[in-house]
């Protein structure tokens, strides 16, 4: 509490971009009670997100990558909660923050961007409400001052005639231009951090590449970092400095991108690569190699690498395998022991 | 005829679609009514021709609103097209009346998107796939469990799922059964309308393999619609690239991808994320949103974003064909095949 009181004090955006506004969360877990015991969504994960980069979180639906996110903002949906560990921003601890001290940080120091724009915009108010609302709520200015402010930052994220437009509901919109709205929102408070949880997937791929462009050209005008979360591999690969690799809960892989696919060292990451389909047609075809079975039950965890019941390294020693991940190089690390040993690199 | 190219092949097409144009008609407010204002029309497609064989794979690609999902529904006669024909061998699917539609149309199955709305919650999966085979009296009542085992074995499904209810399989285990329930009528044609597209990327490389492996084994003629790039380019022997209603690159899919000669075709290629470990992030591939269909451009209807538009694309453009099996709705990218062509293309690049 001390720290925190001393640190919302100062006016700290001027030495924004320094080590402080690193986000790093340490043995963070969070689980969800279900009637058949307790669903572990993020297991034990630890992450650095340096100042000014992009880091990616790729995984398949329930790796828990959303949950990550929505923890770091103190979102994480009841009955679930935040069982274990820390999430330092700026010498705090995000977990155990007063609500009055996260409402702070939320918005004004880490801003998110939601994946369904449809869905994350309130329907009954006009796009202009949305994003004067922020505007006043953390920086204090006066209606009409909100309002301009609003219309530059319509403009800046591309939306045509913001004037008019700032009048207009969320249904009035395409999708696209809902996610432009909500790009708008997220940056209106100059946020040192952005988390941006699937921001094109219900998108056209088109505007998916419109959108990702948007937002590398605002990153680098506000000098934000940002946390891509994707189940894209490839808009990862496009977009992200460093990658880390999600498979049910735990952080398998972590690495800068370019490495992720020259040098990879856990099984599951490999297998995803390889069950890539490619815009490229080889003669004869080549069909994206499946990883057979599915994941597993979040509440029916296998001991061990969870990813152990598909991996074809698999040995008797995977069920003694803690997760912890080792170095295996610059910024790249793995949860798999036996990476080096079984993992011809290519 | 205008025929729609599909791949190297000549084998006879078992399905052909020709000149198919659906459009529906906007409801009207009371306002409008009053006022005698004509109905809103909004063509969903417009005079796509395609050509289905044995043993290949055609994919459809597009954006949302590009009518790829009303095609597919049309060929079925989900949806009455207003103009065109749909042959099946040699019977006109538009002449048929409903009982002979009937029994026609378990020639031509299909596959939707969702596979969590597409199976009844209160029937089990052994029940989903018999009921079709009996209804159409391909099995009795005695020979339905073994039928419907064989099914699952081919789809890879234990017969253990044979009493399970849908809930109690992943999305992948429970496309695998909309699969098996549309061949247990022994379809020739297999339309699959986004069938991979719910699925995570490690589950939906599974159902892509299956899909390619029914086609090539029963010999099916697959019609594969999906908004991704990528999955089309590594299942489907040829494909159709649609915008706003309209074909507007036809051909090998090899070639297609490999030297596109529509600039939307360029555009979608472009905008596609790649994954590997060189980072290729640039302009993006193209401006401005896709036009609403109930107010399309006139002329060429990709000009408003086309970075090649010139005057005269503001008349229709036609499907033309460049006589090596490729078709494109382009005149200001070069239509000449060969090297010399696609070099032009490539220098033509803004």
């Amino acid at each position: 509490m001390t720290t925190l009181e001393h640190s919302s004090g100062a006016p700290a955006k001027a030495e924004a971009h320094d080590a402080a506004s690193t986000l790093e969360l340490r043995g963070l877990t969070v689980a969800f009670p279900t009637r058949s015991g307790l669903a572990v969504a993020v297991n034990n994960v630890s992450l650095t997100v340096e100042p000014g980069h992009v880091t990616g979180i790729v995984g398949e639906s329930g790796s828990g990558k959303t949950m990550i996110c929505r923890a770091i903002l103190g979102l994480v949906p009841r009955p679930g909660a935040i069982l274990a560990g820390e999430i330092r921003w700026r010498g705090r601890d995000l977990v155990s923050a007063q609500p009055s001290a996260l409402r702070r940080v939320r918005g004004s120091e880490i801003a998110m961007i939601f994946q369904d724009p449809s869905s994350a915009l309130d329907p009954l108010f006009t796009i202009g409400d949305q994003i004067t609302e922020p505007l006043r709520a953390h920086r204090g200015l006066s209606r009409s001052s909100a309002e301009k402010e609003a219309i530059e930052l319509l403009g800046r994220v591309g939306i045509p005639s913001p004037r008019e437009r700032i009048n207009a509901y969320p249904h009035h919109l395409s999708g696209g231009m809902r996610q432009r709205a909500m790009i708008a929102i997220a940056i209106s408070c100059k946020p040192e951090l952005v988390l941006a949880d699937e921001p094109t997937t219900s998108l056209d791929v088109t505007i998916q590449d419109q959108i990702l462009g948007l937002l590398a050209e605002l990153r680098e005008e506000y000098g934000m970092s940002m946390v891509l979360v994707s189940h894209d591999l490839g808009v990862i690969s496009q977009n992200a400095d460093s990658v880390a690799v999600m498979y049910s809960g735990s952080i398998v892989e972590t690495a800068p991108t370019r490495q992720i696919f020259s040098a990879t060292r856990h099984p599951y990451t490999a297998a995803l690569i390889q069950a890539l389909p490619s815009i490229h047609v080889e003669q004869p075809r080549r069909i994206p190699e499946p990883i057979p079975g599915q994941p597993p039950s979040l509440d029916d965890l296998p001991p061990g690498c969870p990813f152990a019941p598909r991996c074809g390294y698999v040995t008797d020693a995977c069920q003694e395998v803690d997760m912890t991940r080792v170095s295996v190089g610059a910024g790249h690390d793995t949860a798999c022991p036996f990476a080096e040993t079984v993992m011809v690199p290519s | 005829m205008s025929a729609a190219p599909g791949a190297q092949s000549d084998t006879v097409p078992i399905m052909t679609v020709e000149g198919l144009c659906k459009r529906f008609s906007m409801s009207r407010s009371p306002l409008q009514w009053a006022r005698r204002e004509p109905a809103r029309e909004l063509i969903a497609v417009d005079r796509v021709s395609l050509q289905l064989r044995r043993g290949e794979v055609l994919g459809v690609v597009g954006e949302s609103g590009c009518g790829k999902t009303t095609l597919a529904r049309c060929m079925l006669r989900l949806v009455e097209p207003d103009e065109g024909s749909i042959r099946l061998e040699d019977t006109d699917l538009l002449t048929l009346g409903r009982a002979e539609l009937r029994s026609m149309r378990k020639r031509v199955q299909m596959v939707f998107q969702d596979p969590y709305a597409s199976l009844n919650p209160r029937m089990t999966i052994g029940a989903a796939i018999g009921e079709a085979a009996r209804v159409h009296r391909l099995v009795d009542a005695a020979g339905e469990r073994r039928y419907v085992e064989e099914l699952l074995e081919l789809v890879g499904l234990p017969s253990s799922a044979y009493g399970r209810p849908p809930k109690a399989l992943s999305g992948g285990q429970r496309q695998r059964a909309v699969i098996a329930r549309a061949l247990a009528l022994k379809p020739d044609v297999l339309i699959a309308d986004e069938a991979v597209s719910a699925l995570d990327v490690s589950i939906q490389a599974q159902i892509l393999a299956l899909l390619r492996k029914l086609t090539d084994e029963l010999g099916l003629a697959t019609l594969f619609i999906a908004h991704q790039l990528a999955v089309i380019a590594q299942i489907s022997d040829s494909v159709a690239v649609m915008y706003l209603g309209q074909v507007v690159e036809q051909g090998p899919t090899a070639e297609v991808f490999s030297s596109p000669r529509h600039p939307y075709t360029r555009a979608l290629l472009d905008a596609h994320p790649e994954p590997d470990a060189e980072r290729h992030r640039g302009a993006p591939a193209v401006a401005g949103d896709i036009p609403s269909p109930l107010d399309m451009p006139r002329g060429c209807r990709f000009h408003t974003r086309c970075a090649y538009a010139e005057e005269r694309c503001m008349q229709p453009q036609t499907l033309s064909d460049c006589g090596d099996g490729r078709h494109v709705r382009c005149e200001v990218l070069p239509l000449s095949a060969g090297p010399a062509g696609e070099d032009a293309i490539r220098s033509a690049q803004p």
